[in-house]
C-alpha cells in the first residue's frame, strides 16, 4: 500500500514539475500580437516641438512603397507583415502568390485590391508560422516565411540587422533598404507618426506621435533622417523615422520613430531570391 | 314684555316713511343710473380669468424661448455631454471582402459623393463601431482609392488632361468619433462654393490636401495625395476634383 501511495505521489510530482517547465517555455517565448484591425492599444497622442537653426533631411523611400493588405486574423500582425513582404516580392517573382498580380492603373503602379490569391497565401502563412490567438513568435515568423517561399520554388533570405543604434545596425539597414529590400521590425512599445505628422514651421518642427503599448511587427520600406543643428552648426537632435506598413487603420503607411517612444526587439532584412 | 312691544310699535310708527322710497324719488326727480343686471357681470369675471391663462401661456412661451436661446451657449444643461470615441474605444470591421457591394450600399444609404466610374481601385473599406456597443456605427473608412477622370483642358488650365489622386475618406456618422488625423481638418483655409472647406499642406517632398464636406448630417473628411506624379496637388487641381464630386 505504501509503495502504491509513494508511486502515485512521485507521478503527481513529476507531472507538476514537467507542466511547470512547459508553461515556463511557453511564457518565455514572446509572441507578437498587437492587432489594430480589432482595436489596438493606443496609450496617448504625444506632440513634440524641436527648435533649430538648421535642419537637414536625408531619406530613401522604396518607389513601390509597401503593400498594406491584411489577413484579418486576430492578432495576425506577423502574418500581415510576412504576407505583405511576399506580395512585394511577387513584383519580381510572379509565381510567389498564385492568382495574384500587381497592376498599372492610369500608368501608375499599384498592388491592386485584396483578392482570393492573397487570402489563400495569408491562410497558408498563418498555419506555417504557428500563429494562434496569442500571436506569432519571431522563430515562427522566420520558419513560416522560409517554408512558404521554398514551397513556391524560391528562397527567403532572412538577415539580422540588429546593432548598437537603438538596437539597429542603422547603416546596414539603410544600405539594404536602398537596394529595394524589405525589413521586418519587431517592437515592444512604439509610436506611429502619420505622414501629416511632421509639420515644418519657421525654425521649429511639430512632431505628432501616436504612442502604443505591446508587441507588434511591421514591414519597413524606407527611412527618413532629420538632423537638427543650432546656430553654431552643432548637432542638437537627430530623429530617425522608418517608413512602414504599419497595420494601423488610420495610417496604413506611416513613420515609426526609432529614437522616441520605441523599443526595438529585433529587425530582419527579408529578401526572396 | 307688553310694554316693550308697545314701545317698538311706537318707534316704527314714528320712523315709518310717509311715502314709499321710489315714489319719493319720482316726486323729487331723483334719477339713479340703472345698475347692470347681474348676468352682465359674468363676462367681467370671465375676462378676468382668461387674462390669467393668457399670462401663464405667455410666460411659458417666453420661458421656452429663453431656454432655446440659452442652451446652445451652455450645452451642459439638459443635453447629455457628447461621448468621444478615440482609437482605443473602437472596433474596426474590415469589409473589403464585399468591396463592390459595400460601395454600392454607401452610395445608396449615405449618398457617397464619389463617382463609381472614376474609382480605379479601393484598397480597403472598414466599418468603425463603438467598442462598448457593436450596434453603434461611428463611421466608415475608405483607404487608398485611386480616383481619376478626364477634364476638358482646352485652355490648358492644367498640365494634363486627366486628374488622378490617391484618396482616403472617412465618413463620420457620429460627431464624437475622433478618428486619427481629425485635428488636421480643424482649421481649413479655403472655402469652395460654400460646400467644401479645404487646405493644402505643403511638405518638403510631398503635398497633402485636406477636404471637409457636410451633407445630410454626415461629415466627409477627404485626404488627397499625389499618385505617380501625374497630378500635382494645388488649388486649381483640388477645385477640379471638387467640381467632379457628386
Amino acid at each position: 500500500m505504501k509503495k502504491i501511495l509513494c508511486f502515485a505521489l512521485c507521478l503527481v510530482g513529476a507531472l507538476y514539475v514537467s507542466s511547470g517547465f512547459a508553461l515556463t517555455a511557453q511564457a518565455g517565448e514572446d509572441r507578437y500580437a498587437l492587432d489594430f484591425v480589432q482595436g489596438g492599444s493606443l496609450l496617448e497622442v504625444k506632440e513634440r516641438t524641436v527648435y533649430y537653426a538648421d535642419r537637414v533631411m536625408n531619406k530613401y523611400e522604396n518607389p513601390y512603397e509597401a503593400p498594406t493588405f491584411s489577413s484579418t486574423k486576430e492578432n495576425g500582425c506577423a502574418v500581415d507583415t510576412g504576407g505583405n513582404a511576399l506580395i512585394y516580392y511577387d513584383i519580381k517573382f510572379d509565381d510567389l502568390i498564385p492568382d495574384y498580380s500587381h497592376q498599372y492603373i492610369w500608368g501608375g503602379f499599384t498592388y491592386g485590391t485584396q483578392n482570393e490569391g492573397m487570402n489563400k497565401m495569408f491562410s497558408a502563412l498563418y498555419d506555417l508560422m504557428g500563429t494562434d490567438s496569442r500571436g506569432t513568435s519571431v522563430q515562427g515568423f522566420k520558419d513560416g516565411l522560409t517554408k512558404y517561399t521554398s514551397s513556391k520554388g524560391h528562397t527567403m533570405n532572412i538577415t539580422s540587422a540588429t546593432g548598437t543604434y537603438n538596437n539597429i545596425n542603422i547603416d546596414f539597414l539603410k544600405t539594404q533598404l536602398e537596394q529595394e529590400k524589405m525589413a521586418a521590425i519587431f517592437l515592444d512599445g512604439f509610436s506611429i507618426t502619420p505622414f501629416s505628422g511632421i509639420q515644418k514651421k519657421d525654425g521649429y518642427d511639430i512632431l505628432t506621435h501616436y504612442v502604443y503599448d505591446g508587441l507588434h511587427v511591421m514591414l519597413v520600406y524606407g527611412y527618413r533622417e532629420l538632423s537638427y543643428y543650432d546656430s553654431s552648426q552643432n548637432l542638437i537632435k537627430k530623429d530617425t523615422y522608418l517608413y512602414a506598413s504599419t497595420g494601423y487603420v488610420g495610417a496604413t503607411l506611416g513613420w515609426v520613430n526609432i529614437d522616441n517612444f520605441c523599443t526595438v526587439d529585433d529587425i530582419y532584412i527579408l529578401e526572396v531570391i | 314684555m307688553g310694554r316693550n312691544s308697545e314701545i317698538k310699535k311706537a318707534i316704527k310708527q314714528e320712523f315709518k316713511p310717509s311715502k314709499p322710497f321710489e315714489e319719493f324719488c319720482r316726486e323729487h326727480n331723483i334719477v339713479f343710473e340703472e345698475e347692470k343686471p347681474r348676468h352682465e357681470e359674468k363676462p367681467r369675471r370671465k375676462a378676468f380669468s382668461f387674462d390669467w391663462i393668457k399670462a401663464i401661456s405667455a410666460f411659458a412661451v417666453c420661458f421656452i424661448a429663453v431656454v432655446v436661446m440659452f442652451v446652445p451657449f451652455n450645452s451642459d444643461i439638459n443635453i447629455p455631454p457628447i461621448k468621444y470615441y478615440g482609437d482605443n474605444d473602437v472596433t474596426v470591421i474590415d469589409m473589403t471582402a464585399e468591396l463592390d457591394a459595400t460601395l454600392d450600399k454607401l452610395i445608396a444609404d449615405f449618398g457617397l459623393p464619389l463617382n463609381l466610374e472614376s474609382i480605379g481601385q479601393c484598397k480597403r473599406i472598414s466599418q468603425v463601431q463603438a467598442k462598448d456597443d457593436n450596434n453603434f456605427v461611428l463611421g466608415y473608412s475608405l483607404e487608398d482609392i485611386l480616383y481619376g477622370f478626364d477634364i476638358d483642358n482646352k485652355n490648358n488650365v492644367v498640365n494634363n488632361d486627366k486628374i488622378i489622386f490617391r484618396v482616403n475618406m472617412i465618413i463620420r456618422c457620429y460627431e464624437g468619433y475622433l478618428f486619427t488625423e481629425n485635428s488636421f481638418f480643424e482649421e481649413l483655409k479655403f472655402d469652395y462654393n460654400e460646400l467644401y472647406q479645404y487646405d493644402i499642406d505643403i511638405k518638403e517632398d510631398f503635398r497633402i490636401a485636406y477636404i471637409k464636406h457636410e451633407e445630410n448630417n454626415l461629415e466627409y473628411f477627404i485626404t488627397l495625395r499625389e499618385y505617380a506624379n501625374i497630378t500635382e496637388i494645388n488649388k486649381t487641381n483640388v477645385e477640379l476634383f471638387l467640381d467632379h464630386l457628386i
